[in-house]
Protein backbone atom coordinates (compact mmCIF):
# COMPACT_ATOMS: atom_id res chain seq x y z
CA UNK A 1 0.00 0.00 0.00
CA UNK A 2 2.85 2.54 1.15
CA UNK A 3 4.78 1.65 -2.24
CA UNK A 4 1.87 2.49 -4.55
CA UNK A 5 1.47 6.23 -3.29
CA UNK A 6 3.49 9.30 -4.43
CA UNK A 7 5.96 10.61 -3.17
CA UNK A 8 5.03 14.29 -3.03
CA UNK A 9 7.89 15.96 -1.75
CA UNK A 10 10.77 17.17 -3.55
CA UNK A 11 13.89 15.18 -3.77
CA UNK A 12 16.83 17.24 -4.34
CA UNK A 13 20.20 15.95 -5.30
CA UNK A 14 21.60 19.38 -5.81
CA UNK A 15 20.30 23.03 -6.49
CA UNK A 16 21.36 26.65 -7.05
CA UNK A 17 24.18 28.05 -9.26
CA UNK A 18 27.08 26.36 -9.00
CA UNK A 19 29.38 27.33 -6.17
CA UNK A 20 32.55 25.78 -6.59
CA UNK A 21 33.39 26.97 -10.18
CA UNK A 22 36.66 26.27 -10.68
CA UNK A 23 39.13 25.15 -12.97
CA UNK A 24 42.96 23.58 -13.49
CA UNK A 25 45.79 24.65 -16.33
CA UNK A 26 47.99 21.58 -17.07
CA UNK A 27 51.51 22.59 -18.49
CA UNK A 28 51.64 18.77 -19.91
CA UNK A 29 48.51 16.43 -20.87
CA UNK A 30 48.36 14.09 -23.44
CA UNK A 31 49.30 15.22 -26.68
CA UNK A 32 52.27 17.16 -25.11
CA UNK A 33 53.70 14.09 -22.43
CA UNK A 34 56.55 14.92 -20.33
CA UNK A 35 59.82 13.66 -21.63
CA UNK A 36 62.45 12.90 -18.89
CA UNK A 37 66.20 10.77 -18.76
CA UNK A 38 66.60 8.47 -16.35
CA UNK A 39 67.83 10.11 -13.22
CA UNK A 40 66.32 13.46 -14.09
CA UNK A 41 64.22 15.59 -11.56
CA UNK A 42 61.55 17.53 -13.55
CA UNK A 43 59.14 20.41 -11.95
CA UNK A 44 56.10 21.19 -13.42
CA UNK A 45 52.71 22.67 -12.16
CA UNK A 46 49.19 22.72 -12.31
CA UNK A 47 47.61 26.28 -11.80
CA UNK A 48 44.08 26.41 -10.21
CA UNK A 49 42.07 29.37 -10.82
CA UNK A 50 38.57 30.06 -8.87
CA UNK A 51 36.41 31.58 -11.07
CA UNK A 52 33.10 31.02 -8.42
CA UNK A 53 32.18 33.97 -5.76
CA UNK A 54 33.91 32.80 -2.46
CA UNK A 55 37.41 31.60 -1.27
CA UNK A 56 37.91 27.35 -2.26
CA UNK A 57 39.80 24.59 -0.48
CA UNK A 58 40.95 22.48 -3.00
CA UNK A 59 42.29 18.92 -2.01
CA UNK A 60 44.74 17.60 -5.02
CA UNK A 61 45.23 13.94 -4.67
CA UNK A 62 48.00 11.98 -6.72
CA UNK A 63 45.65 8.83 -7.95
CA UNK A 64 48.08 7.44 -10.15
CA UNK A 65 52.17 7.95 -10.38
CA UNK A 66 53.19 8.07 -7.14
CA UNK A 67 56.24 6.12 -7.87
CA UNK A 68 57.66 9.01 -9.96
CA UNK A 69 55.54 12.11 -9.02
CA UNK A 70 54.89 13.92 -5.97
CA UNK A 71 52.61 16.88 -5.01
CA UNK A 72 54.30 19.87 -2.59
CA UNK A 73 50.94 20.33 -0.54
CA UNK A 74 47.82 18.14 -1.07
CA UNK A 75 45.83 21.43 0.70
CA UNK A 76 44.88 24.61 -1.40
CA UNK A 77 43.03 27.52 -0.48
CA UNK A 78 42.33 30.03 -3.41
CA UNK A 79 40.87 32.98 -3.11
CA UNK A 80 37.70 34.48 -5.68
CA UNK A 81 39.45 35.09 -8.76
CA UNK A 82 43.02 34.29 -7.78
CA UNK A 83 44.84 31.18 -8.72
CA UNK A 84 46.93 28.59 -7.10
CA UNK A 85 49.88 26.83 -7.95
CA UNK A 86 50.34 23.11 -7.56
CA UNK A 87 53.93 22.21 -7.82
CA UNK A 88 54.87 18.61 -9.04
CA UNK A 89 58.05 16.80 -8.91
CA UNK A 90 58.87 14.19 -11.22
CA UNK A 91 62.09 11.64 -10.59
CA UNK A 92 62.26 8.78 -12.64
CA UNK A 93 65.29 6.42 -10.74
CA UNK A 94 68.78 5.84 -12.85
CA UNK A 95 68.52 2.54 -15.27
CA UNK A 96 65.24 2.92 -15.88
CA UNK A 97 64.48 2.05 -19.61
CA UNK A 98 64.22 4.48 -22.44
CA UNK A 99 60.39 4.03 -23.69
CA UNK A 100 59.63 3.27 -20.12
CA UNK A 101 55.78 5.13 -19.91
CA UNK A 102 54.29 6.51 -16.98
CA UNK A 103 50.72 8.16 -16.14
CA UNK A 104 50.82 11.27 -13.16
CA UNK A 105 46.78 11.80 -12.95
CA UNK A 106 45.59 14.14 -9.90
CA UNK A 107 42.25 14.33 -8.74
CA UNK A 108 41.25 18.21 -7.39
CA UNK A 109 38.00 18.07 -5.16
CA UNK A 110 36.42 20.93 -3.92
CA UNK A 111 36.30 20.60 0.07
CA UNK A 112 34.57 24.02 0.39
CA UNK A 113 31.29 23.69 2.76
CA UNK A 114 28.38 22.84 0.77
CA UNK A 115 25.01 25.18 1.51
CA UNK A 116 22.54 23.88 4.17
CA UNK A 117 18.97 22.74 3.74
CA UNK A 118 18.08 20.88 1.18
CA UNK A 119 19.79 22.66 -1.42
CA UNK A 120 22.35 21.13 -1.37
CA UNK A 121 25.20 21.81 -4.65
CA UNK A 122 26.65 19.23 -6.78
CA UNK A 123 30.54 19.41 -5.77
CA UNK A 124 32.46 19.56 -8.80
CA UNK A 125 36.10 17.93 -9.37
CA UNK A 126 38.49 17.86 -11.56
CA UNK A 127 40.66 15.11 -12.90
CA UNK A 128 43.98 16.23 -14.77
CA UNK A 129 46.75 13.66 -15.70
CA UNK A 130 49.80 13.91 -18.24
CA UNK A 131 52.01 11.05 -19.91
CA UNK A 132 55.51 10.89 -18.56
CA UNK A 133 57.86 9.38 -21.25
CA UNK A 134 61.67 7.95 -20.36
CA UNK A 135 63.84 9.20 -23.66
CA UNK A 136 67.54 8.75 -24.41
CA UNK A 137 70.22 9.88 -22.26
CA UNK A 138 71.46 10.17 -19.02
CA UNK A 139 71.07 12.84 -16.46
CA UNK A 140 74.98 13.63 -16.42
CA UNK A 141 74.22 14.19 -20.44
CA UNK A 142 71.71 16.86 -19.36
CA UNK A 143 74.92 19.20 -18.65
CA UNK A 144 76.53 18.81 -21.90
CA UNK A 145 77.69 21.95 -21.41
CA UNK A 146 79.80 21.47 -18.56
CA UNK A 147 80.89 18.42 -20.65
CA UNK A 148 82.32 20.78 -23.22
CA UNK A 149 84.26 22.82 -20.38
CA UNK A 150 85.79 19.51 -19.22
CA UNK A 151 87.52 19.57 -22.82
CA UNK A 152 88.90 23.08 -22.80
CA UNK A 153 90.35 22.43 -19.08
CA UNK A 154 92.20 19.43 -20.34
CA UNK A 155 92.99 21.86 -23.16
CA UNK A 156 94.12 23.99 -21.07
CA UNK A 157 96.28 21.81 -18.58
CA UNK A 158 98.16 20.21 -21.49
CA UNK A 159 98.98 24.01 -22.44
CA UNK A 160 100.59 24.84 -19.24
CA UNK A 161 101.94 21.50 -18.94
CA UNK A 162 103.84 21.95 -22.61
CA UNK A 163 104.97 25.66 -20.76
CA UNK A 164 106.39 23.92 -17.87
CA UNK A 165 108.13 21.59 -19.38
CA UNK A 166 109.94 24.01 -21.88
CA UNK A 167 110.79 26.15 -18.95
CA UNK A 168 112.12 23.55 -17.49
CA UNK A 169 114.40 22.89 -20.06
CA UNK A 170 115.37 25.88 -20.45
CA UNK A 171 116.82 26.17 -17.10
CA UNK A 172 118.76 23.18 -17.33
CA UNK A 173 120.25 24.77 -20.48
CA UNK B 1 117.48 26.79 -27.72
CA UNK B 2 116.95 25.13 -30.87
CA UNK B 3 114.18 23.21 -29.62
CA UNK B 4 112.67 27.06 -28.38
CA UNK B 5 113.21 28.60 -31.60
CA UNK B 6 111.06 25.52 -33.23
CA UNK B 7 108.34 25.97 -30.24
CA UNK B 8 108.37 29.07 -31.25
CA UNK B 9 108.39 28.80 -34.93
CA UNK B 10 105.17 26.64 -34.95
CA UNK B 11 103.35 28.79 -32.59
CA UNK B 12 103.99 32.14 -35.08
CA UNK B 13 103.02 29.94 -37.50
CA UNK B 14 99.82 28.61 -36.23
CA UNK B 15 98.72 32.15 -35.10
CA UNK B 16 99.31 33.15 -38.68
CA UNK B 17 97.14 30.47 -40.09
CA UNK B 18 94.53 30.91 -37.58
CA UNK B 19 94.33 34.81 -38.48
CA UNK B 20 94.38 33.58 -42.06
CA UNK B 21 91.34 31.72 -42.14
CA UNK B 22 89.34 33.93 -39.39
CA UNK B 23 90.07 37.19 -41.19
CA UNK B 24 89.10 37.14 -44.86
CA UNK B 25 91.40 40.65 -45.01
CA UNK B 26 94.38 39.43 -43.11
CA UNK B 27 96.36 38.11 -46.88
CA UNK B 28 94.94 40.71 -48.49
CA UNK B 29 97.84 43.23 -47.61
CA UNK B 30 100.16 41.14 -49.95
CA UNK B 31 97.71 41.66 -53.34
CA UNK B 32 98.88 43.57 -56.17
CA UNK B 33 95.21 44.46 -56.97
CA UNK B 34 95.40 47.44 -55.55
CA UNK B 35 93.72 51.11 -57.29
CA UNK B 36 96.40 53.47 -56.89
CA UNK B 37 94.89 56.24 -59.60
CA UNK B 38 92.25 58.36 -59.16
CA UNK B 39 88.83 57.06 -59.17
CA UNK B 40 85.51 58.19 -59.58
CA UNK B 41 83.12 57.79 -56.92
CA UNK B 42 78.82 57.79 -57.10
CA UNK B 43 77.07 57.34 -54.35
CA UNK B 44 73.18 56.31 -54.55
CA UNK B 45 71.44 56.25 -51.31
CA UNK B 46 68.89 53.46 -51.59
CA UNK B 47 66.31 52.77 -48.90
CA UNK B 48 67.75 49.63 -46.74
CA UNK B 49 64.99 46.90 -46.02
CA UNK B 50 64.24 47.15 -41.85
CA UNK B 51 64.87 44.08 -39.87
CA UNK B 52 63.74 42.75 -36.18
CA UNK B 53 66.38 41.97 -34.30
CA UNK B 54 64.71 40.81 -31.41
CA UNK B 55 61.40 39.64 -30.16
CA UNK B 56 60.53 39.12 -26.52
CA UNK B 57 58.54 36.03 -24.53
CA UNK B 58 54.83 36.30 -24.90
CA UNK B 59 53.92 37.58 -21.08
CA UNK B 60 49.84 36.52 -20.12
CA UNK B 61 47.89 37.94 -17.36
CA UNK B 62 46.67 35.19 -15.93
CA UNK B 63 50.33 34.08 -15.28
CA UNK B 64 53.40 33.39 -16.94
CA UNK B 65 56.06 30.22 -16.20
CA UNK B 66 58.44 28.83 -18.21
CA UNK B 67 56.97 31.05 -21.09
CA UNK B 68 53.91 29.84 -21.09
CA UNK B 69 50.07 31.40 -21.24
CA UNK B 70 47.48 30.35 -19.15
CA UNK B 71 43.57 30.40 -20.85
CA UNK B 72 41.30 32.51 -18.44
CA UNK B 73 38.45 30.50 -16.38
CA UNK B 74 35.05 30.70 -16.10
CA UNK B 75 35.11 31.66 -20.24
CA UNK B 76 37.38 34.75 -19.91
CA UNK B 77 39.81 36.32 -22.06
CA UNK B 78 43.13 36.43 -21.34
CA UNK B 79 45.34 39.06 -22.64
CA UNK B 80 49.15 38.67 -23.65
CA UNK B 81 51.69 41.21 -24.40
CA UNK B 82 54.87 40.59 -26.38
CA UNK B 83 57.29 43.13 -27.91
CA UNK B 84 59.54 44.02 -30.91
CA UNK B 85 62.65 45.85 -31.44
CA UNK B 86 63.35 46.58 -35.46
CA UNK B 87 65.81 48.11 -37.15
CA UNK B 88 66.50 50.17 -39.98
CA UNK B 89 69.50 51.67 -41.40
CA UNK B 90 68.36 54.39 -42.60
CA UNK B 91 67.09 55.24 -39.49
CA UNK B 92 64.41 54.74 -36.65
CA UNK B 93 62.33 57.56 -38.99
CA UNK B 94 62.02 55.54 -41.79
CA UNK B 95 60.23 52.65 -39.88
CA UNK B 96 56.66 52.81 -40.62
CA UNK B 97 55.03 52.86 -37.06
CA UNK B 98 51.39 52.00 -38.72
CA UNK B 99 52.70 48.90 -40.35
CA UNK B 100 53.51 47.54 -36.57
CA UNK B 101 52.02 43.94 -36.93
CA UNK B 102 51.64 41.09 -34.67
CA UNK B 103 49.71 37.56 -35.31
CA UNK B 104 50.14 34.64 -33.24
CA UNK B 105 48.82 31.56 -35.09
CA UNK B 106 47.92 28.07 -33.17
CA UNK B 107 48.63 24.24 -33.79
CA UNK B 108 45.27 23.97 -35.40
CA UNK B 109 45.81 26.59 -37.25
CA UNK B 110 43.88 29.51 -35.73
CA UNK B 111 45.49 32.55 -36.63
CA UNK B 112 45.01 35.40 -34.26
CA UNK B 113 46.12 39.33 -35.04
CA UNK B 114 47.60 41.76 -32.45
CA UNK B 115 47.80 45.68 -32.20
CA UNK B 116 50.90 47.47 -32.16
CA UNK B 117 52.31 50.54 -30.78
CA UNK B 118 55.52 52.34 -30.14
CA UNK B 119 56.68 51.53 -27.01
CA UNK B 120 57.50 54.40 -24.74
CA UNK B 121 60.81 53.08 -24.15
CA UNK B 122 63.72 51.34 -26.05
CA UNK B 123 66.29 50.45 -23.34
CA UNK B 124 69.74 50.31 -24.98
CA UNK B 125 68.37 50.69 -28.54
CA UNK B 126 70.16 52.02 -31.37
CA UNK B 127 69.23 55.43 -32.85
CA UNK B 128 68.15 53.24 -35.50
CA UNK B 129 65.97 50.63 -34.04
CA UNK B 130 62.22 50.88 -32.45
CA UNK B 131 60.50 48.89 -30.03
CA UNK B 132 56.79 48.11 -30.39
CA UNK B 133 55.03 46.68 -27.91
CA UNK B 134 51.56 44.37 -29.13
CA UNK B 135 48.85 42.90 -27.63
CA UNK B 136 46.36 40.27 -28.52
CA UNK B 137 43.16 39.01 -26.81
CA UNK B 138 43.28 34.87 -26.27
CA UNK B 139 40.00 33.14 -25.39
CA UNK B 140 39.49 30.44 -23.24
CA UNK B 141 38.24 27.81 -26.45
CA UNK B 142 41.70 28.12 -28.56
CA UNK B 143 43.55 24.87 -28.94
CA UNK B 144 46.65 24.18 -26.47
CA UNK B 145 50.00 23.67 -27.66
CA UNK B 146 52.57 25.42 -29.77
CA UNK B 147 51.90 28.96 -31.26
CA UNK B 148 53.82 31.15 -33.33
CA UNK B 149 54.09 34.83 -32.92
CA UNK B 150 54.63 36.36 -36.00
CA UNK B 151 55.98 40.13 -35.99
CA UNK B 152 56.03 42.05 -38.94
CA UNK B 153 57.21 45.80 -39.84
CA UNK B 154 57.76 48.01 -42.97
CA UNK B 155 59.64 51.02 -43.43
CA UNK B 156 58.23 53.96 -45.67
CA UNK B 157 59.11 52.25 -49.12
CA UNK B 158 57.43 49.06 -48.09
CA UNK B 159 60.16 46.63 -47.56
CA UNK B 160 58.79 44.20 -45.37
CA UNK B 161 60.37 42.12 -41.84
CA UNK B 162 59.02 39.42 -40.67
CA UNK B 163 60.30 37.34 -37.59
CA UNK B 164 58.34 34.09 -36.91
CA UNK B 165 60.75 32.61 -34.54
CA UNK B 166 59.20 33.62 -31.24
CA UNK B 167 56.85 30.41 -29.93
CA UNK B 168 55.07 29.75 -26.66
CA UNK B 169 52.91 27.24 -25.13
CA UNK B 170 49.18 27.89 -24.87
CA UNK B 171 48.40 25.48 -22.03
CA UNK B 172 45.69 23.27 -21.55
CA UNK B 173 42.69 24.47 -19.39
CA UNK B 174 39.85 22.35 -17.75
CA UNK B 175 36.76 23.64 -16.51
CA UNK B 176 33.20 23.19 -16.57
CA UNK B 177 29.45 24.67 -15.64
CA UNK B 178 26.71 22.87 -15.20
CA UNK B 179 23.00 23.61 -14.53
CA UNK B 180 22.85 22.88 -10.72
CA UNK B 181 19.62 21.58 -10.22
CA UNK B 182 18.67 17.64 -10.20
CA UNK B 183 15.44 17.22 -8.42
CA UNK B 184 11.99 14.75 -8.95
CA UNK B 185 9.16 16.55 -8.02
CA UNK B 186 6.90 13.99 -7.52
CA UNK B 187 8.38 10.43 -8.07
CA UNK B 188 5.98 7.05 -7.82
CA UNK B 189 6.93 4.48 -5.46
CA UNK B 190 5.69 1.77 -8.18
CA UNK B 191 6.53 2.95 -11.95
CA UNK B 192 10.36 2.30 -13.21
CA UNK B 193 11.58 4.77 -15.63
CA UNK B 194 10.87 7.75 -13.76
CA UNK B 195 13.20 11.15 -15.43
CA UNK B 196 14.41 14.05 -13.53
CA UNK B 197 12.64 17.04 -13.83
CA UNK B 198 15.82 18.62 -14.51
CA UNK B 199 16.73 16.67 -17.96
CA UNK B 200 18.49 17.96 -20.00
CA UNK B 201 21.23 18.84 -17.56
CA UNK B 202 23.34 21.27 -19.46
CA UNK B 203 26.92 21.10 -18.93
CA UNK B 204 29.20 23.75 -20.67
CA UNK B 205 33.00 23.29 -21.16
CA UNK B 206 34.92 26.82 -20.21
CA UNK B 207 38.22 24.95 -21.23
CA UNK B 208 39.93 24.32 -24.06
CA UNK B 209 39.86 20.78 -24.79
CA UNK B 210 37.30 18.24 -24.82
CA UNK B 211 35.32 17.24 -21.68
CA UNK B 212 34.23 13.58 -20.46
CA UNK B 213 32.70 13.50 -17.52
CA UNK B 214 31.92 10.69 -14.41
CA UNK B 215 29.40 11.05 -11.65
CA UNK B 216 29.71 9.69 -8.40
CA UNK B 217 26.24 9.26 -6.48
CA UNK B 218 25.15 8.72 -2.71
CA UNK B 219 21.93 7.38 -1.43
CA UNK B 220 19.19 9.56 -0.53
CA UNK B 221 17.77 9.75 2.83
CA UNK B 222 14.46 10.85 3.76
CA UNK B 223 14.27 14.24 5.33
CA UNK B 224 11.09 14.06 7.47
CA UNK B 225 10.03 11.53 10.06
CA UNK B 226 11.74 8.74 8.30
CA UNK B 227 14.99 9.42 8.01
CA UNK B 228 16.33 6.10 7.93
CA UNK B 229 14.52 5.71 4.78
CA UNK B 230 17.22 5.40 1.24
CA UNK B 231 16.56 5.83 -2.26
CA UNK B 232 20.20 3.46 -3.03
CA UNK B 233 22.29 5.24 -5.46
CA UNK B 234 22.31 2.48 -7.92
CA UNK B 235 18.47 3.59 -8.37
CA UNK B 236 19.99 6.29 -10.54
CA UNK B 237 20.93 5.80 -13.66
CA UNK B 238 22.66 8.69 -16.16
CA UNK B 239 23.01 9.14 -19.81
CA UNK B 240 24.48 11.67 -22.73
CA UNK B 241 21.55 10.07 -24.53
CA UNK B 242 17.98 10.38 -24.32
CA UNK B 243 14.78 9.05 -25.41
CA UNK B 244 13.52 6.22 -28.23
CA UNK B 245 11.79 2.95 -27.04
CA UNK B 246 13.70 2.09 -24.27
CA UNK B 247 14.21 5.24 -22.90
CA UNK B 248 18.12 6.36 -23.24
CA UNK B 249 18.45 7.38 -19.78
CA UNK B 250 17.23 4.67 -18.32
CA UNK B 251 18.33 1.63 -20.11
CA UNK B 252 21.08 0.41 -18.15
CA UNK B 253 23.62 -1.08 -18.94
CA UNK B 254 22.76 -0.75 -22.63
CA UNK B 255 22.88 3.25 -22.83
CA UNK B 256 23.24 4.35 -19.61
CA UNK B 257 24.84 3.48 -16.26
CA UNK B 258 23.84 3.19 -13.05
CA UNK B 259 25.30 5.39 -10.41
CA UNK B 260 27.43 3.29 -7.85
CA UNK B 261 27.46 4.14 -3.74
CA UNK B 262 30.88 7.13 -3.56
CA UNK B 263 32.45 5.72 -6.67
CA UNK B 264 32.83 7.76 -10.00
CA UNK B 265 31.40 6.27 -13.18
CA UNK B 266 31.81 7.59 -16.58
CA UNK B 267 28.57 8.49 -18.27
CA UNK B 268 28.45 7.46 -21.92
CA UNK B 269 27.53 9.57 -24.43
CA UNK B 270 28.84 12.80 -23.07
CA UNK B 271 31.65 14.62 -24.60
CA UNK B 272 31.43 18.41 -23.91
CA UNK B 273 33.33 19.62 -26.88
CA UNK B 274 35.73 22.88 -27.10
CA UNK B 275 34.53 25.72 -28.95
CA UNK B 276 32.55 28.81 -29.23
CA UNK B 277 29.93 29.80 -26.61
CA UNK B 278 26.83 27.77 -27.88
CA UNK B 279 29.12 25.35 -29.40
CA UNK B 280 30.79 23.83 -25.88
CA UNK B 281 27.86 22.37 -24.34
CA UNK B 282 26.49 18.75 -23.99
CA UNK B 283 23.37 17.58 -22.26
CA UNK B 284 23.23 14.46 -19.01
CA UNK B 285 19.98 12.83 -18.52
CA UNK B 286 18.99 11.64 -14.96
CA UNK B 287 16.35 8.77 -14.88
CA UNK B 288 15.02 6.20 -11.47
CA UNK B 289 14.91 3.39 -14.14
CA UNK B 290 14.08 0.69 -11.33
CA UNK B 291 10.79 0.54 -9.68
CA UNK B 292 11.19 1.50 -5.93
CA UNK B 293 8.07 -0.25 -4.32
CA UNK B 294 10.86 -2.86 -3.02
CA UNK B 295 12.08 -0.29 -0.88
CA UNK B 296 9.20 0.84 1.30
CA UNK B 297 9.60 4.21 1.34
CA UNK B 298 7.47 6.76 3.24
CA UNK B 299 5.53 8.63 0.43
CA UNK B 300 4.97 11.67 2.84
CA UNK B 301 8.92 12.76 3.21
CA UNK B 302 10.96 14.26 1.13
CA UNK B 303 14.24 12.28 0.08
CA UNK B 304 17.78 14.42 0.00
CA UNK B 305 21.77 14.00 0.59
CA UNK B 306 21.19 16.83 2.94
CA UNK B 307 20.90 14.11 5.93
CA UNK B 308 24.14 12.45 5.28
CA UNK B 309 26.19 15.49 3.48
CA UNK B 310 27.19 13.16 1.34
CA UNK B 311 27.53 15.70 -1.94
CA UNK B 312 26.99 14.02 -5.75
CA UNK B 313 30.00 14.76 -7.58
CA UNK B 314 30.56 15.72 -11.27
CA UNK B 315 34.30 14.90 -12.07
CA UNK B 316 35.89 15.78 -15.36
CA UNK B 317 37.97 12.43 -16.56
Amino acid sequence: MKGAMLVFALVVLAAGVIADGFGVTSEYYSERPLEIRAGESIDTFFVIQDNGGSDLTIEAILLEGSEVASLSENIYEVSTSATGQVNVRVSVPQGTPVGTEYNVKVLFESVSEGEGGESVNFQTNIESSFPVIVVEGTSEQLGSGEGSNFWIWVLAAVIVLIIIIFAVLKARK
Amino acid sequence: MVKALVFFAVALVSVVVLMGSASAGFFDFFKKDVRQGPVDVGVTVESVAPTIVFVSNVAGDVLNIHGTVSPRGGGGTTVTRVSFIAEDLNGAGDLNDASAGMRYRGPGGTALAGTCGVAPTCSGCAVTQKNYSCNADMEYYYEPGTWTVNASIKDNSANLAVDTKRTFQYLLYREISHAGNVNWAGISLVDSNQLSDSNPFLLTNLGNAALSVSVTGYGLNGTGANPEDQIPASNFSASGNTGGDPLAECDVPAQAVALSQGVPVTVPGVSVPRGLPGNNQDNMYFCIYPSLSSLNLNPGQGYSTSATGNQWAITIV
